[in-house]
């Protein structure tokens, strides 16, 4: 199983709509048995690095540089470059 | 019975505002007047969007999203503000740049799950090119209602 994390300032409405886009992408590709989604505060991005595979960004965070592949979330609420942003992740998760 | 999340009397068109911090200062008075959100809010709304902004170079027009943490919310609610004049807000997930935004949905949130159904219809809005250019065209504050209306109290047809 692997893991997205997506975190946007509060862990609310963006992060979670960004999730659920997410997870109808996976779900139009066969592949939400093999992904888990999580949305999350931006702080808590410390606590899932770990168990995390994958860091897809709506916030930005400084100077703060994360350890694991990352991603653009806005380009999902736009929807402009989103499809080249999830090739982008699934490349990233080996799963395409 | 919970409250609609957007009722009419929270959707302008034609509106002027010098600046971000005035739109959105004003914008937050009107939604602690009509006790939706804490005397808290305004500040609270204003740092957030300094230190993570929602503007989105959407399609069509460009909407920013400005929110905060659901403390400062009594109950939920949006409000949905189309401006006269473009006013620049810095870009989400990229604060070094700025996008002129013409469409600004202030999101009172009171909790962080009731209204996800809701929410996702709404920011799903933001990708429908016909839909922004519906938002953008709608000829008065009634119009421009009932576009947004219609698309979040059927959130079963929002899936993209």
């Amino acid at each position: 199983m692997k893991t997205i994390i997506v975190a946007c300032g509060g862990g609310i409405a963006t992060s979670q709509t960004v999730a659920v886009k997410l997870t109808t992408l996976l779900d139009d590709r066969g592949l939400l048995s093999e992904v888990n989604i999580e949305a999350i505060n931006i702080n808590s991005i410390p606590t899932y690095l770990t168990s995390a595979d994958v860091y897809v960004s709506i916030a930005q965070h400084g100077e703060e540089v994360y350890d694991i592949p990352t991603f653009n979330g806005v380009s999902f609420l736009t929807g402009i470059g989103a499809s080249e942003e999830f090739e982008k992740i699934l490349t990233a998760l080996h799963l395409n | 019975m919970s409250a609609s999340l957007l009722t009419e009397d929270c959707v302008r068109v034609g509106v002027h505002a010098t600046d971000r911090t005035d739109l959105l200062a004003r914008l937050s008075a009107d939604l602690i007047a009509a006790g939706i959100a804490r005397p808290t809010f305004t500040q609270a709304l204003l740092d957030r969007e300094a230190r993570y902004p929602t503007g989105l170079p959407t399609r069509a027009i460009a909407v920013a999203i400005p929110h905060c943490d659901v403390e400062h919310v009594i109950r939920s609610a949006i409000s949905v503000t189309r401006l006269a004049e473009p006013i620049p807000f810095h870009e989400m997930g990229a604060n070094d740049r700025t996008v002129q935004v013409s469409l600004v949905i202030v999101m009172a949130l009171s909790d962080k799950t009731s209204q996800l159904t809701t929410l996702q219809s709404l920011i799903g809005m933001l990708s429908d090119e016909a839909r922004l250019n519906d938002m953008k065209n709608a000829p008065d504050a009634h119009h421009l209602f009932s576009i947004i209306n219609e698309q979040i109290s059927s959130p079963l047809a929002a899936r993209p």
